[in-house]
């Protein structure tokens, strides 16, 4: 298992700061700062998938698209292969841009509305030179196949396609260029199970035949559970509870982590009647709670949880951030 | 069943013909009256029964009728010749003066609106200082500089009037910048002057293409409106403007001298509104209808 | 029976393209009760957004051209009302939550003014009162700070908080119909539970149907009262949730729940259906999912299909529902 880290993320931080109105200017106040990632670390070693859960806004998206130099870190650092993006001279970088590639969250708002499927997929490849000219018009309906889309898709424009056609149409473009390191940020959210486990088993293909190496950020935990060797769970900027995926499954020892586990969606035959699982305001990153970020909706807080939680390895590889991580609990 | 198999029917007609049905009116009306001038100004040559500089004395001022359709004017020249090749004139002039400066309007403020930073803030105080006056009479000033003439005119106007499209194509850009999409083309590694031009210009010059339908009209508006005071195209040449200029003497004796040019103008105007009209709402359509 | 508060008979949705007519939806004939939760599942790009926006008259014609005998809501034509009337409907009386958030919420327009809109418009609130609704609308639907981020821009937002606030404008008209076009899809499941918890809530306090599409089984067998599984832009499996989900009698939905990857037992590879779903603009007569059915015989190819009834309140669209069982059997052995 100790494979060499593909990528290595220290002590991020990411910060988002409001512009300035004239309002703030005369009154020379300044608007809060967004603290969108506080102090993640963490680290996929080469070949493996690491699946990254948690809130909504918790910031998951924003780690993708740093890892991707696409936004300024207040802080930390994020090495790829032992480099970071600044060292890299710009022979580096393009090499950097196309190994390591992104799929994006909004299908809808990540296709060029003017392009169609084929010439968007086709300019990819004619750019990066990843096949001759004349093979360009079949690697583009091989990729489309690969994502399940039929050849008929590459006449048409973004606003023909439905959100999972869109979808796949966005992992076909990110598979063109053939990367070593995909950041996936909800790539199966709009899809229909049946070309969900058809993306899950080519992607997982790819892992097992090229070593492609994976961040995978999904709120499905079926899908996550089914893909990743690691898993983090963010919870407001920060990673609650770390490890290898099926102790996090088996054991979890975050009160967030069981939180989200607990409120699965379960099959039955009743509809539901009851409250949600989880209560209580959800803090924002512009007013995280004092100690314990999750204090103040965890079924568990007691007065200790006013000052911030340890860092508490529970097995291998496995830690959790909570001041009761230690003792075990099955609920 | 027969319902379905009429609309595979339908979509077998020809695809121009298709778009075309898809035109709203307006821009069916705008689109047609255009096309006329167009070609009115094309085939002028081989329409219009006069010369338009032949001068008849034996014909003065002559009311519309038969032979002269629109009248003669103090020279004897027949005003329906002049008006069809005045239309070579101003439509040549209205094109120039709009879309070469939207050419780089458009590039400017697309750059602007997606790098942001010093060229961004250099640039929109340009801006801000050349819309603070009244664009004739920078113009004017302009004329007065380097002397009149339709020569001077294209450099004063391609000195001022991409502001505007400037103005419009940086504000797309701010919008489309953040969208996901020019992200993504970034992270394949395309140089940025590639995602600047092949991927956000296109995304972001709808409002400028809709703008120019009428900038056309006040363009030639313009150059009519120099040449009558003397400061555009120079007489004999059959220019709308400087004929209506002309026709500003006998207004009282030969009403049709200024007139039947200045219903040229209008026509192209009205032409040419109904197409920023129907675009606009075409335009829109289509960049907003995603499923 | 009571008439149902949307009776939908043989809706047809095809859109014009260079390649021929796509048939987005074809000869769809529901109904949903005022109270009912009804789900759509099925194939992605099988026309289950395509169904929505016909219903709210969303779609522009050309491309799209919409036929049906009738589309007929609290006993009103929608198909023969004027845009004014349409434009009234539509807010009011039946709302939608569009499946992407980011395209539904206007860039260059703060956030709360978006919400509070909706607010002046249909309940006539002033400019203050508007704001203050919408704060508690958005906080409602779990937006913390919600005070300080309404004058946020919707770029400055996460996916899944943009949803909530499109959740959120749904809600300010007090609508009698429900459009939710995967509205958890981009939320976490803490979240994704409080709003249908939510959404539960508000449907037992003022009666609202729903029409819900998802792509998650559990969240349909949660909240929805019935299940129309669509394939190929026609329905081929309606009725009881509970019925469908744990006994399907279609093929296409044996496969899709199939499909499922589960949270208690992994497996190495997932299971799915062979093949390429076909092209709607050039679909074959017969049953669309013949080719990649695993119970297909020559008479599937040939037969139309239309929706037929069995006992016990459901319907399906196959020729042989009874090859299901093979399907289970083949499975075990
Ligand atoms: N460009 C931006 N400007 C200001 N704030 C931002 C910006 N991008 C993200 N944020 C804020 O950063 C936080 C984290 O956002 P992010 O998109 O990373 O969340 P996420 O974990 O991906 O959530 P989701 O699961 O809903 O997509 C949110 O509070 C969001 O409002
Ligand atoms: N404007 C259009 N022109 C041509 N085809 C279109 C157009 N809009 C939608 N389609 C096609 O209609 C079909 C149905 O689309 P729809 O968006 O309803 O799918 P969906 O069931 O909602 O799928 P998903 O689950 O992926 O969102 C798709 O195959 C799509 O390609
Ligand atoms: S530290 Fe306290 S509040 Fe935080 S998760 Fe643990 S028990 Fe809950
Ligand atoms: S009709 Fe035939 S092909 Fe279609 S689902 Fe039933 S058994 Fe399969
Ligand atoms: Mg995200
Ligand atoms: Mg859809």
């Amino acid at each position: 298992m100790s494979a060499a880290p593909s990528l290595v993320v220290e002590d991020l931080v990411v910060e988002f700061a409001k512009p300035r109105s004239l309002a703030d200017m005369v009154t020379g106040t300044h608007p809060p700062t967004v603290r969108a990632v506080d102090g993640v670390s963490l680290t996929v070693a080469a070949g493996q998938t690491l699946g990254l859960v948690g809130e909504s806004g918790s910031g998951k998206s924003t780690i993708g698209k740093a890892i991707l130099g696409l936004n300024r870190p207040a802080r930390g650092s994020i090495r790829f292969e032992g480099k970071a993006f600044a060292e890299r001279d710009p022979a580096g970088q393009a090499e950097f841009r196309r190994r390591v590639q992104m799929v994006f969250q909004d299908p809808y708002s990540s296709l060029n509305p003017r392009l169609r499927i084929g010439s968007a997929i086709a300019e990819v490849l004619r750019f990066h030179g990843i096949v001759p000219e004349q093979e360009i018009a079949g690697e583009v309906l091989r990729l489309l196949s690969l994502v399940g889309l039929p050849g008929a898709m590459v006449e048409r424009r973004p606003r023909e396609l439905s959100g999972g056609q869109r979808q796949r149409a966005g992992l076909a473009r990110a598979l063109a260029v053939r990367p070593t390191f995909l950041v996936l940020d909800e790539p199966v959210a709009a899809l229909d199970v049946s070309i969900q486990a058809q993306v899950l088993n080519l992607l997982g293909d790819l892992r097992r035949e090229l070593g492609l190496t994976m961040l995978f950020v999904a709120h499905e935990l079926g899908v996550v559970r089914h893909m990743s060797d690691r898993l983090a769970v963010m919870y407001l900027g920060q990673i609650m509870e770390s490890g290898p995926s099926d102790a996090v499954f088996r054991d979890p020892r975050h009160p967030y982590t069981r939180a989200l586990l607990s409120a699965v969606p379960k099959m039955t035959t009743v509809k539901r009647q009851r409250a949600a699982v989880t209560q209580g305001e959800i803090p924002s990153p512009l007013n995280i709670p004092s100690g314990c970020r999750f204090r103040t909706r965890c079924p568990m807080a007691q007065p200790v949880c006013e000052t911030v939680p340890p860092e508490v390895t529970v097995g291998p590889g496995h830690v959790a951030r909570c001041h009761f991580a230690a003792t075990p609990i099955n609920p | 069943m027969a319902a379905v198999a009429e609309e595979r029917q339908t979509t077998r007609r020809n695809p121009l013909l298709r778009e075309l049905g898809s035109w709203s009116s307006s821009l069916k009306c705008g689109a047609a009256i255009t096309l006329l001038i167009v070609l009115a100004a094309v085939f002028a040559p081989w329409i219009a029964p006069y010369d338009p500089n032949a001068q008849d004395f034996e014909a003065l001022l002559m009311p519309p009728g038969w032979p002269h359709l629109f009248g003669t004017d103090s020279l004897g020249r027949d005003i329906f010749s002049r008006v069809l090749y005045g239309a070579r004139i101003d439509l040549v002039i209205g094109f120039f003066t709009t879309y070469v400066p939207m050419t780089y309007g458009v590039v400017l403020g697309a750059y602007a609106g997606y790098k942001g930073g010093w060229f961004d803030a250099v640039l929109m105080r340009i801006i801000d200082v050349a819309m603070a006056f009244p664009f004739l009479v920078l113009i004017i000033v302009i004329l007065a500089i380097l002397g009149p003439g339709i020569q001077n005119i294209y450099i004063s106007v391609f000195i001022l009037a991409w502001t505007m499209y400037a103005r419009l194509a940086r504000a797309e850009m701010l919008v489309e910048r953040t969208k996901d999409y020019m992200t993504a083309v970034k992270v394949l590694g395309f140089p940025q002057r590639r995602i600047i031009l092949r991927h956000g210009l296109p995304n972001v010059i709808n409002s400028s293409i809709v703008f120019s339908a009428s900038d056309f009209v006040l363009n030639i508006l313009l150059v009519s409106g120099l040449s009558f005071l003397g400061l555009g195209v120079q007489p004999p040449l059959p220019e709308w403007g400087a004929m209506i200029a002309e026709g500003r003497d006998f207004i009282r004796d030969a009403w049709w001298m200024a007139t039947m040019p200045g219903f040229a103008i209008l026509a192209t105007g009205v032409g040419l509104a109904l197409i920023g009209d129907g675009l606009a709402q075409r335009l829109g359509e289509r960049h907003h209808t995603t499923v | 029976m009571t008439q149902p508060l949307l009776a939908i008979e043989d809706l047809t949705v095809g859109f014009h393209t260079p390649h021929g007519s796509v048939l987005a939806n074809k000869h769809l004939t529901l109904t949903v009760a005022a109270g009912e939760t009804l789900g759509i599942v099925g194939e992605s790009g099988s026309g289950k957004s395509v169904l929505c926006r016909a219903i709210l008259r969303l779609l522009p014609s050309p491309p799209a051209e919409i036929t049906a005998k009738s589309l007929a809501f609290a006993g009103r034509d929608l198909l023969k009302l004027k845009p004014a009337e349409m434009r009234k409907i539509r807010g009011q009386d039946i709302a939608m939550v569009f499946q992407n958030p980011m395209t539904s919420l206007n860039p260059v327009w703060p956030i709360g003014d978006q919400v509070s809109e909706g607010l002046r418009i249909h309940r006539g609130l002033g400019r203050a009162a508007a704001r203050q609704v919408a704060i508690d609308i958005l906080k409602r639907v779990g937006i913390p700070s919600a005070a300080l981020r309404v004058d946020d821009y919707p770029y400055q937002w996460s996916g899944g908080m943009m949803q909530r606030a499109v959740i959120a404008m749904a809600m300010t008209g007090q609508p009698k119909l429900l459009l939710a076009d995967e509205p958890t899809t981009a939320l976490d499941v803490t979240i994704q539970d409080q709003i249908l918890s939510l959404l539960m809530e508000l449907q037992r306090e003022t009666g609202m149907a729903i029409i819900l599409v998802s792509h998650d089984m559990s969240v349909v067998s949660e909240t929805c009262d019935r299940v129309a599984v669509m394939y190929a832009g026609s329905i081929v499996e309606l009725g009881v949730a509970a019925d469908i989900l744990s006994a399907p009698l279609h093929p296409y939905t044996w496969s899709l729940l199939r499909s499922i990857p589960h949270l208690d037992a992994p497996t190495g590879r997932l299971a799915t259906i062979g093949g390429q779903p076909p092209d709607l603009a050039r679909l074959e007569p017969g049953c669309p999912f013949a080719p990649r059915c695993p119970v297909a015989s020559a008479e599937c190819r040939a037969l139309p299909i239309a929706l037929k009834t069995l006992p016990g309140d459901r319907a399906t669209a196959c020729h042989f529902p009874e090859r299901v069982a093979q399907l289970d059997q083949r499975a075990a052995s």
